[in-house]
């Protein structure tokens, strides 16, 4: 967009999920369990805000809500599991590039509910997971009865996986001017394609 | 993503930004990267791998 309108500033990067079927593995499991284990909660937190990790902050950055309507990413949008961590790795990027995208850049992650309440629902539960992390004898109940390091999701479900997530710019202009891109996958995009990624190289 | 951004690290990392901006002056030195400082060459291997990007402006 930068390079379409020079002038402009990017204000608002909203990337939204609006259809997603996807497998986890024993690995990202056991990745979440033991960051848990190893780092204080109030790190964690403080490392997924959204520039959290970034070396500089947008001057006059404001925090994206939540969960919102949106009709271009298919109506009531809220938090996913990947938000946190997508959020404060762009936002980084945007550190190590010196904040090229300007002073009131914001980057929030979502994924497409269809009402206020799952949203809610959704953004109370992540909440919580976080919270019940922390307590040992969950991580405990979730070594023993979650998918372990090594197990992941069957050859059926990989291929019965997609995607399409939508990512929205809109410049800081009066009224604003907008971008999108959308990315799309017609299998599971975790561990599929990351496989076929590998392949088509050899 | 973590696999592809590995393999462009492993193998075209010169053609990246992320060398442009902490590697090419030849001085040893860490630095904790971001998918996006990888750019073209990382979108082009998930590509490969069968994500696709449409981009309207």
């Amino acid at each position: 967009m930068q390079q379409k309108y020079p002038s402009a500033s990017i204000q608002s990067v909203r990337c939204c999920a609006t259809d997603i079927v996807v497998g986890i593995s024993g690995g990202s499991i056991a990745s979440a369990i033991n960051l848990a284990e190893h780092y204080p909660l109030r790190d964690l937190s403080a490392a997924l805000k959204p520039f959290g990790l970034s070396p500089i902050k947008p001057r006059q950055s404001v925090r994206a809500k939540d969960i919102l309507h949106d009709d271009r990413l298919g109506g009531w949008i809220g938090p996913w599991l990947m938000s946190p961590v997508n959020a404060a790795t762009v936002c980084r990027t945007y550190g190590l590039l010196q904040g090229k995208w300007g002073d009131r850049f914001s980057y929030r992650e979502y994924m497409t509910y269809g009402s206020w309440w799952k949203a809610k629902a959704m953004s109370i539960a992540l909440k919580l997971a976080g919270v019940m992390l922390a307590i040992p004898p969950v991580r405990w109940i979730l070594r023993k009865y979650a998918r372990a390091s090594g197990k992941g999701p069957s050859q059926e479900e990989m291929e019965n996986g997609r995607l399409v997530m939508k990512i929205l710019a809109e410049t800081d202009d009066e009224p604003p001017r907008t971008g999108s891109i959308t990315v799309s996958a017609d299998a599971d995009p975790a561990y599929l394609l990351t496989g076929r990624s590998h392949a088509s190289e050899y | 993503m973590l696999v592809e951004s590995g393999l462009v690290l492993a193998k075209e990392v010169e053609k990246t930004e992320a060398w442009r901006l902490f590697f090419s002056n030849g001085e040893s030195q860490s630095a904790v990267l971001t998918p996006g400082l990888l750019g073209e060459i990382l979108e082009r291997r998930l590509e490969n791998g069968g994500l696709h990007f449409a981009l309207d402006v």
